[in-house]
């Protein structure tokens, strides 16, 4: 069970991953396959860890960081993600995944709510500033900048406990009372996460002249490289 | 290591100041320029920011000057992050040879779109992907946890630094006149190759990928294929307007309710 310092570590984990999604210093640390994994790490699971990471990582594949555009905080997601992986009971099943998936996507969304929420509350810190800022004032400029840092690390750190407060204790009870087949939930996971990835896939290769093609001829190299295993 | 700022008399109306500008200044502004998204907002988007990260710079300009260059800094300014560093080193140069305050707003306005479009080409639709994909074709030929992490940080930030130092050597270098740098025929074409190598590896990735996480645990159902082109293809035509994990996230909220209720 999750004890007060994982709580407490999960919570600054969340914080670190999640002021990198935009704030600081965006070097993809918060994508999925690195968030979920490193928390698996810390909980001492690795390979649930990484499993999280790997189907959020698809999950994230086809929502980048564009602007001013509405994206989720995969930071804050992956480590949701990461925990429920790592503390559910062991073995790593299906139904497991997919609750990891589920729990992961549903901190994804408010990550993404309380990601637009804070891009208003910095508009109304810019105006509380704006006579100084108008005048060039360095304090102010100091100021806007670091709250701003502030408020989106205090945001991060409030999704991420709310989410694993909350789903941590949805997803145990409902992985108590889950009673589709174990192959029934594999085949649907995998239906999935596959649907998902092409889409994703096609995406990129849509978008490159004789994209179809490049990706033809890596499919073929994956398959031969099944074979050959 | 210092830089002597050159002015160009037929291109400019500024007066020449001969300001060196130390290693020291520019590892601080690209220290800074990590955190140019940290007050990003609706109104002015990257605008405090720039300033922020320019701050370093703004103090080698004129006393007299200083307060101004921050009061335009602070406007309303927006471009990939990681190519903010072409517009703080070029408009820093401009302050420090003391152009003519419109030009440097207009030269700023004007910055805002081909900085933007050309990182999201180039980052965001495509270098990210691919070295997702990278390491997702890692994991799915056998690498552990920790390989795969570092496989995907290593190839990622080996773009994402030299793109950050690039910029802002590029505007502290070219100043008014960096569009000439941003129009080199190798940076339009960097996404078409980036873009035609991640889906050669997407391609190759997710067979393998697949491969690991199903194992042989699943037994594959011709149902599961016509869903999966099925879902492809209408995630294909829906995208922008739904992504593939909220429809994901809606799929799985109710199979687990069926899973729950049997």
């Amino acid at each position: 069970m999750l004890d007060p310092l994982s709580l407490i570590l999960l919570i600054l984990l969340g914080m670190l991953f999640g002021l990198d999604t935009v704030s600081f210093p965006q070097a993809m640390i918060s994508r999925p396959i690195c968030s979920a994994t490193v928390t698996g790490i810390m909980l001492g699971s690795p390979v649930s860890g990484i499993t999280a990471g790997v189907v959020l990582e698809i999950m994230a594949l086809d929502t980048l960081p564009f602007g001013a555009s509405r994206y989720p905080d995969w930071g804050v997601a992956g480590v949701v993600a990461g925990a429920v992986a790592s503390l559910l009971p062991e073995p790593l099943t299906w139904s497991v995944v997919l609750l990891t998936i589920g729990s992961g996507l549903a901190a994804a969304a408010l990550s993404s709510w309380s990601m637009v929420l804070l891009r208003y509350i910095n508009v109304k810190v810019l105006k509380r500033y704006s006579s100084q800022l108008a005048e060039g004032q360095l304090t102010a400029i100091n100021k806007v900048h670091s709250l701003g840092i502030g408020l989106d690390a205090l945001r991060a750190a409030l999704v991420t406990a709310i989410s694993i407060l909350v789903l941590l204790t949805l997803v145990q009870y409902l992985h108590s009372f889950w009673h589709a087949s174990p192959q029934l939930t594999a085949q649907f996971g995998v239906t999935v996460l596959a649907g998902v990835g092409f889409a994703a896939a096609w995406k990129l290769f849509r978008a490159v002249n004789k994209g179809i093609l490049f990706f033809g001829a890596g499919l073929l190299a994956g398959l031969g490289v099944i074979y050959l295993s | 290591m210092t830089t002597e700022i050159r002015v160009d008399k037929s291109n400019s109306s500024s007066t020449v100041i001969p300001k060196p500008i130390s290693a020291y200044v520019r590892a601080k502004v690209l220290c800074r320029l990590m955190m140019v998204q940290g007050s990003w907002n609706y109104e002015t988007m990257l605008g405090t920011g720039i300033a922020y990260a320019a701050e370093p710079l703004t103090e080698l300009v004129s006393e007299e000057r200083r307060a101004a260059t921050r009061s335009r800094q602070v406007k309303y300014f927006n471009s990939h992050p990681y190519l903010a560093g072409v517009a703080v080193g070029a408009l820093a140069r401009a302050e420090l040879e003391e152009a003519d305050p419109a030009r440097i707003l207009r030269f700023r306005q004007a910055l805002t779109s081909p900085l933007g479009s050309m990182g999201d080409q180039i980052i965001w639709a495509s270098w990210l992907p691919l070295s997702s994909l990278i390491a997702l074709a890692a994991y799915g030929l056998g690498t552990g946890p920790v390989g795969t992490v570092l496989i995907f940080l290593l190839v990622y930030n080996s773009a994402h630094v030299v793109m950050r130092a690039w910029g802002l050597h590029i505007g502290l270098t070219r100043g008014l006149q960096v569009a000439s740098a941003l129009n080199a025929p190798i940076l339009k074409k960097i996404p078409s190759i980036v873009g035609s190598l991640a889906a050669l590896v997407a391609g190759f990735a997710l067979p393998v990928l697949a491969h690991r996480l199903i194992a042989e645990h699943v037994a594959p159902r011709p149902w599961m294929l016509i869903a999966v082109a099925i879902s492809a293809m209408g995630l294909g035509f829906l995208q922008p307007k739904v992504h593939g994990w909220q429809a994901a996230l809606v799929v799985v909220v109710v199979f687990t309710i069926y899973a729950i209720t049997l």
